[in-house]
């Protein structure tokens, strides 16, 4: 145990160094838990003045980078070669989607092509980037003569749906024949 | 300080003023926050040229404009006395009379006191300590001599309270993330013309801005208003950093804030703990969670032991975990975690952080390691208050939140006021129901809040324990970004004295949540079991099922659903939170019913994500069959969702390979009987496109496991690690091989070639064959080294057409038999192998368009051929001369299956058999009158049961006697659409078909349907 050994002189010095004050101290016991004086209640303290607690000043928020307009998908189809329609002639749907508005930064843009039979076939993701007064470009290839397309005979209306981060935006449809 | 000086010097003379005892204070680290616990830290330091040791140290802060909150000593220090009255501490060194103790001359230390600013309407730069009433000494006899302090230890009151977050904390180079910076003006009046500095990025990771900030400029925000700006970045390079911001308008400011650590990489980690206050011996849960963002799974998936890093007598003591221990398979692109329980102990203000890591192994058997990153901090305080929920929806109805108080003081808690917390976003609050024991509440004008007070001394709350007190908001304020705000607490104890504390309560915004990552769903008798990938942006997730239908509503931001609960038409099977499971069994099924499900993943917010899994509207359920035990009943069925009727690959008696239109690759185990029979092995392979091409399986060098070599509908090869699915490589070094690759390749295995084949490739050789659509004569066949993927030759003379059934590899003439399409140039070609770079040794140019590839007829050594007409053929594989021909009778879209001396052919109207004749050189039919199927495919031959399987666009899977070609049984198997060329088991026991289906399940059957 930590005895100190306070000789009257130190006693007084400290008092002419710090002033003496009530603060109570426990150096007697340097393992001991920390001695808390307590203020009382904030009641008693808090000596600024009070201010209108509740100011109606509306809140605004000002943008240099203006905030993105609203989402659009705005989507084109072509079957190509130019001209073809049958199973065996297209060798890839085309599929190209305006992208205007939305977050900015990079996001996922998606199309999910639906099967005559009512199936989603297959689902293409790309990235575009967002950014202010842009349209981004997003395209996609479904390959049709010689796969799975062909083989099933897959002829008839088809439908495609675009999504943007996975919520859908848009829909246009194309036509294979027999 | 004049006074106390020269006293000292009278007292002790003339040898003590010759002794230059010096000592300096400066404030190293903090700002002080209106109405906020800020701390402080300085920097103490013994200039003596003396020994003088200092022992004890004295630290006041000036009456106004603060309060004292409470101290934490360095180490071999403590706090002796917190005096918040006089507001002065003073430490002392421990043993502090003993030898070593304090600071001798030329050391220094750091002492942490904590304080609340009182508000002002502007912030107060030089803020100052009293330095009459600071000073250091020691205690024990030492010179007393010590000057008044020198140094810097001013700072500033700033009115703006700030908090930096980001929306992920681990992501790779390229990835973005979003960084908010949210001010709360803690100010006594309406600030204006509030902008953000750009933000700081310190560390080893490296961003680029890609927008913001996003307000530039907030006017008109509100005492205890919020507001938040943030910013686009996107990751530039791998390592960990952090973001640093602050805001002002002149008047008021924001002290530099840092977020949490961000970890950028292919393998990176973070740390989440929860709470983050906590009383002395409280518990807290630590998650280490590591994101694979290599483009194959990893493996071996394991924490390490976190390192601990605290200030004051701050400890912890693990008390569970890690669960799970290890993960076993790690998917590309998603995250798991590592849990851990640990109590944490220290006097109020200490503080300790964690620093965790994780460990993985990847595909080629090197072990990964991520960054150490570190947690937020948690800090023991006398008192915490947590917020029930503490996360509300922005622009949400009336609201009530539940605030829990523990008391972790010595002292009976006798009433308490809930403070106010920003009223643009919580309107009108008005007090719930007290506790019982406790009076109405009433208001509180200082502080501002709802005062609740203990009715007797028996409900006082006491040491130890805890209470709920409730708050009713009338609505949640619209919130332009995710805005966490402090809900501040102020208790009165029994001796009259006061503590603070506070809890957060974020205002969030509905943002994009990613999907489960390829959910999968294996029906068994009476059981549906699922397994998925977490994506990193993930808290918990939601299954609903519906009986015949599909679930028609999706769940709302903010809300939980217990499982058992009803949303729309359907039932919640299954809801977690803060968790990173990865399967579910849904049992106590119907057999034979169709049961829809939907999944949802979730955020800590409570944002779900749009349920598209595995594709939007009309697809975004798994639909799962439990199979009954009947005969014709599947054994199971796997569902993915998406078209998989591409044959399947067996590997007999071990497991089942899949590819589907999903742009990935599935694995299924193969087992005797439940409960994994049909779970998956792996969790599927992601491939950069969508495999049509069945895999090519091989056990390579005596491996035990197959390698399956695949191609997509992008143009890349791969190689799929059959034990793990990892992508063993990417060929030609990732580089695509054309447009598309549809057709099935072929693997040369060295050993069975011939010794010049083997003296000119140094290794077994797959070909891949393309399908270019833009230039038709552009497409070539490639021979890659199996073992790298390194292209070894590409044969692309110029009037190659579209390839899109398999080549033929003969190993006795070390020939490679090409069929294609006829638009660019001949269709038919035999290439030297042993001469890659010379003209084919036959070619073709009159046979039209050959879309189903080159089979081998073993039984009489011919390579058999089909053209879009039907119009068959066979070429002599030595000599290459043309054997027979023959018109099948109408179009064949599948591969000619050669048995015996026979072949199969399947029309547009059924299954032929054909029998050759080499002798006379003709091919005749066998079967007089074939069933009609509607499309059917290739068929699977079971020559021991004299059997054939095959399936058809119906949807059926029917079995046809190999002598007669009559239908003996049939099985519809899928209602939508039509199924693929079955494969077979014929491994004892464990006899199976294995089809895949349109509308995305591969399903085992008995043979003996």
């Amino acid at each position: 145990m930590f005895k100190p050994r306070r000789s009257p002189v130190i006693a007084i010095a400290l008092c002419l160094f710090w002033g003496c004050s009530d603060t109570r101290r426990a150096w007697n016991d340097s393992l001991g838990t920390v001695e808390v004086v307590e203020a009382p209640p904030p009641d008693a303290l808090e000596s600024v003045p009070l201010v209108p607690l509740i100011q109606n000043v509306p809140l605004e928020q000002i943008y240099l980078e203006p905030p993105p307009l609203p989402l659009r998908h705005v989507v084109q189809v072509a079957l190509f070669p130019a001209g073809a329609r049958r199973l065996e002639e297209v060798q890839r749907v085309e599929v190209t989607v305006d992208v205007e508005g939305g977050a900015y930064g990079s996001r996922e843009v998606s199309v999910v092509f639906v099967s005559p039979q009512g199936l989603v076939w297959e689902r293409q993701a790309t990235r575009i980037e967002g950014k202010q007064g842009t349209t981004q470009l997003a395209t996609f290839w479904l390959p049709v003569a010689s796969t799975f397309i062909d083989q099933q005979r897959l002829s008839g209306h088809w439908q495609l749906n675009t999504l943007d981060q996975g919520v859908e935006q848009a829909s246009a449809t194309f036509a294979l024949e027999e | 300080m004049m006074r106390s000086y020269l006293g000292l010097m009278l007292l002790l003379g003339p040898a003590a003023m010759a002794q230059n005892n010096d000592w300096s204070i400066t404030r190293v680290a903090g700002t002080a926050v209106m109405n906020d616990v800020s701390a402080l830290t300085f920097r103490v330091a013994n200039a003596s040229t003396s020994r003088d040791a200092i022992r004890s140290f004295s630290i006041s802060i000036p009456a106004a404009p603060y309060d004292l909150d409470g101290a934490t000593a360095p180490s071999g220090w403590r706090a002796a006395t917190i005096d918040r009255k006089s507001r002065q501490v003073t430490f002392l060194a421990l043993n502090a009379c003993g030898a070593g103790a304090g600071l001798p001359p030329g050391s220094s230390a750091d002492f942490e006191i904590r304080v609340v600013g009182v508000p002002l309407a502007a912030d107060a730069a030089n803020q100052t300590i009293d330095t009459k009433r600071t000073g250091v000494t020691d205690p024990c006899g030492g010179a007393l001599a010590f000057r008044a302090p020198t140094g810097a230890w001013t700072w500033t009151l700033v009115g703006l309270q700030g908090e930096v977050t980001t929306s992920l904390r681990a992501l790779d180079v390229n990835d973005q993330v979003t960084v908010s910076l949210t001010v709360t003006n803690n100010s006594t009046v309406a600030q204006s013309g509030i902008a953000p500095a750009a933000p700081t990025i310190t560390g080893s990771a490296a961003f680029a801005l890609v927008s913001g900030p996003a307000p530039s400029l907030v006017n008109g925000l509100a005492i205890d208003g919020s507001a938040t700006f943030t910013w686009i970045y996107r990751a530039t390079a791998g390592g960990s950093a952090l973001f640093n911001a602050s805001a002002t308008n002149g008047t008021v400011s924001s002290p530099l804030n840092s977020s949490l650590d961000v970890n950028v990489g292919v393998f990176p980690a973070s740390v989440l703990v929860n709470p983050r206050v906590t009383v002395n011996n409280g518990t807290v849960t630590l998650q280490v969670l590591p994101t694979n963002n290599t483009s194959t799974a990893l493996t071996n998936v394991a924490p390490m032991v976190p390192t601990l890093i605290a200030t004051g007598s701050a400890q912890a003591t693990q008390l569970t975990g890690p669960t799970p221990p290890t993960v076993t398979s790690l998917a590309s692109r998603s995250t798991t975690a590592f849990t851990t329980t640990w109590r944490v102990s220290g006097a109020p203000g200490d503080r300790i952080t964690f620093s965790g890591r994780a460990t993985a192994t990847d595909f080629n058997g090197a072990t990964l390691t991520t960054s150490p990153v570190s947690s937020a901090t948690v800090q023991v305080q006398e008192l915490t208050i947590t917020p029930s929920p503490s996360v509300v929806l922005t622009g949400a109805g009336a609201t009530q939140i539940a605030y829990t108080v523990a008391n972790g003081s010595a002292l009976r808690i006798t009433g308490l006021v809930l403070m106010t917390p920003d009223a643009t976003l919580f309107s009108t609050p008005t007090a719930g129901t007290p506790p019982a024991g406790w009076t109405p509440a009433t208001t509180s004008t200082r502080p501002r809040g709802i005062r609740f007070d203990a009715s007797t001394t028996a409900s006082y709350l006491q040491p130890g324990a805890s209470q709920t007190f409730i708050i009713n908001y009338t609505s949640i304020g619209v919130a332009t970004s995710t805005t966490p705000t402090t809900h501040r607490l102020h208790v009165f104890y029994e001796d009259l004295t006061t503590g603070r504390s506070g809890g957060t309560v974020t205002v969030a915004v509905p943002r994009p949540i990613p999907e489960l990552i390829i959910p999968v769903a294996v029906a068994t008798t009476g059981r549906v079991y699922f397994s998925w990938s977490n994506p990193t942006l993930h808290d918990g997730l939601l299954i609903l099922r519906t009986l015949g239908a599909v679930p028609n509503t999706a769940p709302a931001a903010g809300r939980r659903y217990p499982a058992g609960t009803t949303l729309g038409n359907a039932t919640v099977v299954y809801e977690d939170s803060m968790s990173f499971a990865t399967s579910f069994a849904d049992t106590g099924l119907t057999n034979g019913a169709r049961y829809y499900y939907r999944l949802f993943n979730r955020d800590e917010y409570g944002i779900y994500s749009p349920g598209n899994v595995p594709a939007s509207s009309p697809n975004n359920y798994l639909l799962s069959i439990p199979p009954g035990p009947a005969a014709t009943d599947a054994y199971w069925c796997s569902t993915v969702g998406l078209p998989a009727i591409q044959q399947p690959f067996t590997d007999l008696g071990a497991a089942v390979y899949q590819s589907s239109n999903g742009s990935f690759f599935t694995s299924n185990v193969i087992t005797a009987g439940a409960p994994i029979n049909g779970n998956e092995k792996w969790r599927p392979s992601l491939t950069r496109g969508v495999v049509q091409a069945r895999p090519t399986a091989q056990k390579l060098g005596g491996a035990t496991q197959p390698s399956l070599f695949v191609g997509d509908q992008l143009g890349y090869a791969y190689r799929i690690n059959g034990a793990t699915g990892a992508i063993d490589w990417t060929g030609n070094g990732g580089v695509a091989l054309g447009e598309v690759i549809q057709a099935q390749s072929v693997v040369a295995m060295r050993s069975f070639t011939s010794t010049a084949f083997q003296a000119l490739y140094p290794s077994d050789v797959v070909f891949f064959a393309t399908r270019n659509s833009t230039v038709r004569s552009s497409n070539s066949v490639r021979a890659l080294r199996a073992d790298t993927g390194a292209q070894l030759f590409s044969y692309q003379p110029g009037n190659l057409d579209q390839i899109a059934g398999p080549p033929l590899f003969d190993y006795l003439g070390s020939t490679l038999w090409v069929a294609s399409l006829s638009t660019a140039g001949p269709s038919l070609r035999v290439l030297n192998l042993l001469t890659p770079g010379a003209a084919p040794l036959l070619t073709i140019s009159d046979l039209g368009d050959i879309p189903t590839g080159v089979t081998r007829q073993g039984g009489v050594n011919q390579a058999l051929v089909v053209d879009r007409t039907g119009l068959a053929r066979g070429y002599s594989l030595a000599t290459r001369a043309q054997a027979w021909q023959l018109n099948l009778g109408g179009a064949v879209s599948t591969p000619l299956v050669a048995y015996l001396t026979d072949f199969f052919a399947s029309t547009a109207t059924g299954v032929q058999r054909f029998h050759i004749d080499t002798v006379a050189g003709t091919a005749t039919a066998v079967w007089a009158a074939p069933a009609a199927m509607r499309l059917p495919t290739s068929v699977r031959i079971d020559a021991v049961a004299g059997k054939l399987f095959v399936g058809d666009a119906d949807g059926y899977l029917r079995r046809l006697d190999i002598a007669t070609g009559a239908i003996e049984a049939s099985v519809l198997v899928s209602t939508v659409g039509g199924i693929s060329m079955p494969s077979l088991d014929s491994t004892a026991g464990l006899k199976r078909l294995y089809v895949g289906t349109a509308d995305g399940r591969l399903c085992a059957y008995p043979p003996s349907f």
